[in-house]
């Protein structure tokens, strides 16, 4: 009885390891998505009312939920005390993006978005901004496209590894 | 409302890391009406009918001297992009006019190379290369002298404060309004609609006007002066149309149609007196028709700026310094 138990442990233990691995999979997409959705409204206050950038972040801020809203309202905040923006960026993109696990270039993508503010022209700066949605965009539907897959072989892993530890040790 | 110290206002147009250089200026902001940037030229404080220098240290000296601190390209950018919060395309439009309004009303001139559209009108500027700050003085009180004087039996009358640059009439306009929509004690307060083209009235940041303007006005921030008078007249019907430096045709047939509407239309142009505003046709023609009925003349007295004289629409003198 208790060998079943054990088993039945081994087998749950390992699926939860996959899940968890499921789970970090869907955290990258999500914070894909989330920072896509950024840029998105980043483009039309940018485009519709000429916000300038910390304004906008400040704005947008407001209508994120969760970790990223608060770093981007606290970027406005901080330029406002008359830091300059891209320190602020950074600072504030390092911390938000800090214990997510992914991709290093998505990282350092992100941390060198002020070098791409800073134009005359609105159009020019939806262009940059239009930029960063197309690489977002390249990266989640990169992701995307494995993901069933790595999700399936995931899955099949930790089952059938939480079998075999558990027939060994049977 | 929220009013932060002056000091602090004066330092929020330079970016964090030279706030400490700028800090003297900052401290002496009651003597101080002018701070002018100029590539590779020594930066000059002009206040008080004198001029000062700065040292590399940040200190105001009288004169010449081999320590002081020189403008550069990258000091006068760094500060366009801090005020434009390194969003310049938002900014494109008061660039164009040549100037930013600042926390605090105050509000920084800029001159560069021009960059023209393909109808050759004037666009934007690029290459900056001066700065000339103005600091905005708010002072409660200065329009005491004049309030006896714009009241008739049928309210405010229509006035025209008449001053040549730099002579205060801005900050008088302002404590005017303040006193005419609180109230004061020749008058009962009135509803008072303000158009503030330049942000300097009000100084509206993120919706809260930074100075006191009084508690029964409604300002309309960063608008055209004429369609500024029109959207008032419609929307907030003001017994008390204001407006600073009028300028345009356009603004003079709106201040008529304000007129025809029953408001009392309170505004300051750019002269140094009524004769030579009668040298400007569209201006002459209000003048002919007695529709101002006072005229406040603004000037230095001991480079001090005062109110000269009052007169009204006969050209009868009512007050003189």
């Amino acid at each position: 009885m208790l060998q079943i138990i054990g088993g039945a442990f081994i087998l749950l233990g390992s699926i939860g390891i996959g899940q968890s691995m499921v789970e970090e999979i869907r955290t990258k997409q999500n914070t894909l998505i989330e920072y896509l959705h950024f840029f998105d409204i980043l483009h039309s206050e940018i485009s519709y009312s000429r916000e300038t950038i910390p304004d906008a972040c400040g704005k947008i801020g407001q209508k994120i939920d969760g970790k990223l809203g608060e770093y981007l309202k606290n970027i406005q905040v901080e330029v406002e005390q008359g830091n300059s923006f891209p320190e602020c960026w950074r600072q504030q993109m390092e911390q938000a993006l800090q214990g997510i696990k992914i991709d290093a270039k998505f990282k350092k993508h992100m941390l060198e978005f002020p070098s791409y503010v800073g134009f005359a022209d609105s159009e020019m700066q939806c262009r940059a901004v239009n930029g960063y949605m197309e690489d977002i965009s390249v990266m989640k539907s990169e992701l995307e496209d494995n993901m069933k897959d790595q999700i399936k072989m995931i899955h099949a892993i930790s089952v059938s590894c939480g079998m075999m530890i558990a027939i060994i040790l049977w | 409302m929220v009013i932060k110290k002056k000091e602090e206002m004066i330092l929020q147009i330079f970016p964090f890391k030279r706030r400490e250089f700028w800090r003297e200026v900052a401290n002496n902001y009651a003597q101080i009406q002018e701070i002018r940037i100029r590539v590779e030229q020594p930066i000059l404080i002009r206040g008080n009918g004198n001029e000062r220098f700065l040292t590399k240290e940040g200190k105001l000296v009288h004169s010449y001297r081999e320590d002081l601190a020189y403008g550069s390209k990258m000091e006068i950018e760094e500060i366009i992009n801090f005020l434009c919060k390194e969003s310049i395309y938002a900014f494109t439009d008061e660039i164009g006019q040549g100037f930013l309004t600042v926390a605090g009303g105050h509000r920084v001139g800029i001159v560069g190379e021009i960059i023209c559209n393909r109808q050759g009108k004037l666009e934007t500027m690029k290459n900056f290369s001066s700065l000339n700050i103005r600091i905005a003085h708010e002072i409660l009180g200065v329009a005491d002298v004049i309030l006896p004087y714009l009241y008739g039996t049928y309210g405010l009358y229509n006035t025209l404060m008449i001053s040549p640059p730099g002579c205060g009439k801005t900050t008088l306009l302002r404590d005017t309004i303040r006193q005419i929509s609180n109230g004061n004690k020749h008058h009962r307060g009135m509803q008072v609609g303000v158009v503030d083209e330049r942000s300097e009235l009000g100084n509206v940041c993120g919706g809260t006007p930074q100075n006191h303007i009084g508690m029964r006005t409604d300002i309309l921030d960063g608008c055209q002066k004429a369609q500024g008078m029109m959207l008032l007249l419609r929307s907030m019907g003001p017994e008390v149309i204001a407006v600073d430096e009028l300028g345009g045709v356009d603004d003079i047939k709106a201040t008529k149609v304000a007129l025809q509407g029953g408001c009392s239309v309170l505004a300051t142009i750019h002269g140094n007196s009524i004769l030579e505003l009668k040298q400007k046709e569209y201006i002459n023609q209000m003048i002919e028709e007695k529709i101002w009925k006072r005229y406040i003349l603004l000037g230095k007295k001991n480079g001090q700026c005062k109110v000269i004289e009052i007169r009204d629409e006969e050209g009868e003198l009512c007050y003189k310094l």
